[in-house]
């Protein structure tokens, strides 16, 4: 029999609070970290390391509960369930059958996956958890080469506060704007399928061009994309609306935080196409600078985060017990989503040890699309390469083509991998 | 090749779909065969209670997480509806208040009586279907109070056997009673 000991729990976080309310298989706020190695993956060995990476960031041992009002993470002593690649990536995470985690180690050939609920964490903690699990798997599987230590084994400074909640303002005005966005048009894919699009730049030939035209990585892949879409998708639907990108923004840059929970915010650019005269790339990149400029600040995020914090204290939405939420939030949800295009989110450079690069040939990072944003866009860079991924469930390749063609055009060698759901695209060059 | 070339869709279970169709196709079918043979005898009414009575214990079955106590829960509910729906149909004497769901009512609380004996150190999960039982098994007590059902003995026995079972349990457990509340309530 096992021990009288009341498992621990926690709260959950003023923004994972939505996920779990809002979630389910259509909308699944799954995110999926990737790392592609040199070599094919051991199955048991990639067990034992995810074991091993679990004992250092015991905080993600969890699993959901209900509660009257909202839901709450409670500690999981089960053994973490691993299985080779079978589905879409990202797909809504079933509790039943992944032994309650609230994250999903699989493996394919080279690749080791980790989908993760949202709720859990963001991307940067995920990714801190991801890496310690690929550095122990590399050490694991290539013990003769790992008898001398290459890297400390610190104990993790971190905690599972809810930085939210330190950080807010109480008297910060709300910024949000109140204008609907463009909805990306299009048949979706059946069945439920996920199309994944990789497109793997050489970060040397981009960073140059950045250069070029002073402006960041971030800025000019969201210019790109806004191209894109501008001219195959909003203007063949005459589009009237504005091409509202979010960008999501780790606020560990702007507060102070050791968190293991999640702690973004983002900022969400507005281009209003024809008001602006938005027809050339140029045109776009210069507007693109200037409202990161606007929206990239201490102030800015702070507004919007206290805006979404004030929410989520609320002594009325407090008190309305889950089930109610759930109904509520679910029937608001997909209008509350009409205010964004599309996401792009780029976690940026993925350092490693020099010693453990040698073993990975790629990491990739990618997002759930749901019924209204039905692309979501991600990046992550690792050695000279930068992944840009479009997660869709469009059944068209239209966006995606063009921005390869823009990238190409600027001279920026470029290579496409994909999920070989929507094919056309991954036969051209 | 970065992903498996045949992906499973997970269409979800198909059976289980063909099986939902079949057995809404044959509630139509025997309420049309009892409206047409003997309309004044509701035993189409009856199997359909008892189709839904099936579904509902099979669906929860397939939920591998639920704990004991969480089925016996369920079964209480469920058989005291399927008791009900059976003696509405068959004119509504009220054997199912009087007879059938206090005898249902003490077998759930003697039954969460040994469970809390047997497994008291893992006792933080079945509290709150522990709590839900006891509040539901103070329905008889209500109903002859309000004067719905007639004061029964076996009535006042599954209300005694209840209060039993909350004294046991709070003496035993109050440490993960208040830590379970704790927690589900927290705001």
């Amino acid at each position: 029999m096992k021990e009288n000991t009341i498992p621990t729990w926690r709260r959950l976080d003023n923004s994972a609070k939505i996920f779990p309310v809002s979630t389910g298989k259509r909308y699944s706020t799954v995110f999926r970290i990737s790392a592609v190695m040199k070599e094919n993956i051991q199955p048991y060995v990639l067990k034992k390391a995810v074991k091993q990476a679990l004992n250092r960031f015991h905080d993600f041992k969890v699993k959901m509960k209900q509660g009257m009002f909202w839901y709450y993470f409670e500690e999981n002593n089960k053994e973490i369930s691993m299985e080779e690649e079978k589905d879409y990536p990202c797909k809504y995470i079933d509790p039943y059958t992944n032994h309650d985690y609230l994250f999903k180690v699989t493996y394919f050939d080279k690749k080791i996956n980790m989908d993760v609920n949202h709720a859990l964490t963001d991307g940067n903690n995920a990714m801190n958890f991801f890496k310690e699990m690929v550095y122990s798997y590399i050490e694991l599987a290539h013990k003769k080469e790992f008898t001398k230590e290459y890297r400390t084994k610190r104990t993790y400074c971190y905690n599972t506060e809810d930085s939210y909640m330190a950080n807010y303002d109480k008297h910060a005005s709300n910024n949000n704007s109140s204008q609907k966005a463009y909805i990306l048009k299009g048949e979706t894919i059946p069945l439920g399928a996920i199309s994944a699009i990789h497109e793997i730049m050489e970060l040397e030939a981009l960073k140059k061009k950045c250069k070029e035209y002073d402006c960041s990585i971030t800025q000019y892949l969201t210019a790109i994309l806004i191209q894109s879409i501008y001219e195959e998708n909003y203007l063949p639907n005459k589009g009237k609306k504005p091409i509202k990108v979010c960008i999501p923004v780790n606020l560990k840059k702007y507060f102070h935080s050791d968190t293991l929970s999640n702690f973004f915010s983002y900022i969400t650019l507005e281009a209003n196409m024809k008001e602006q005269n938005l027809n050339t790339f140029e045109k776009i990149l210069d507007f693109v600078k200037e409202d990161f400029k606007k929206r990239l600040t201490e102030e800015e995020i702070l507004k919007t985060m206290s805006g979404n914090v004030k929410l989520g204290t609320n002594p009325f939405v407090k008190i309305i017990p889950l089930f109610l939420k759930k109904i509520i939030v679910r029937a608001a949800y997909l209008e509350i989503r009409k205010y964004t295009t599309i996401t792009f989110s780029n976690i940026g450079r993925i350092g490693m040890i020099g010693k453990y690069q040698d073993y990975i040939e790629n990491f990739l990072f990618l997002i759930a699309p749901d019924p209204v944003e039905r692309i979501k866009c991600s990046a992550c860079t690792f050695n000279n390469e930068l992944v840009f991924t479009f997660t869709t469930i469009l059944n068209d390749t239209k966006i995606e083509k063009r921005f390869y063609e823009l990238i190409k055009e600027q001279n920026i060698p470029i290579r496409i991998e994909s999920n070989g759901v929507l094919d056309v695209i991954s036969k051209k060059d | 090749m970065l992903y498996p070339k045949k992906i499973d869709a997970k269409k979800g279970s198909k059976l289980v779909k063909i099986l939902l169709i079949v057995s809404a196709c044959l509630s139509i079918v025997l309420l049309l065969i009892n409206k047409m043979t003997t309309p004044d005898m509701h035993w189409g009414l009856l199997t359909i209670a008892c189709i839904i009575y099936i579904w509902i214990t099979v669906l929860y079955a397939l939920k591998k997480n639920k704990n004991i106590a969480a089925h016996i829960l369920l079964q209480v509910v469920t058989i005291s509806l399927l008791f009900l729906a059976i003696d509405y149909a068959l004119g509504f004497e009220k054997w199912s208040l009087e007879i059938a769901i206090p005898i249902v009512i003490i077998t759930a609380n003697m039954i969460m009586t040994i469970l809390t004996c047997i497994s008291y150190k893992r006792y933080i999960r079945y509290v709150v279907y522990q709590l839900i039982l006891i509040i539901i098994s103070m329905t008889p007590m209500i109903l002859i109070t309000e004067h719905y059902i007639a004061d029964s003995l076996l009535s006042r026995i599954a209300v005694w056997v209840s209060v039993v079972n909350f004294i046991f349990s709070v003496a035993l457990c109050s440490k993960d009673i208040k830590a379970e509340l704790k927690r589900k309530f927290h705001m």
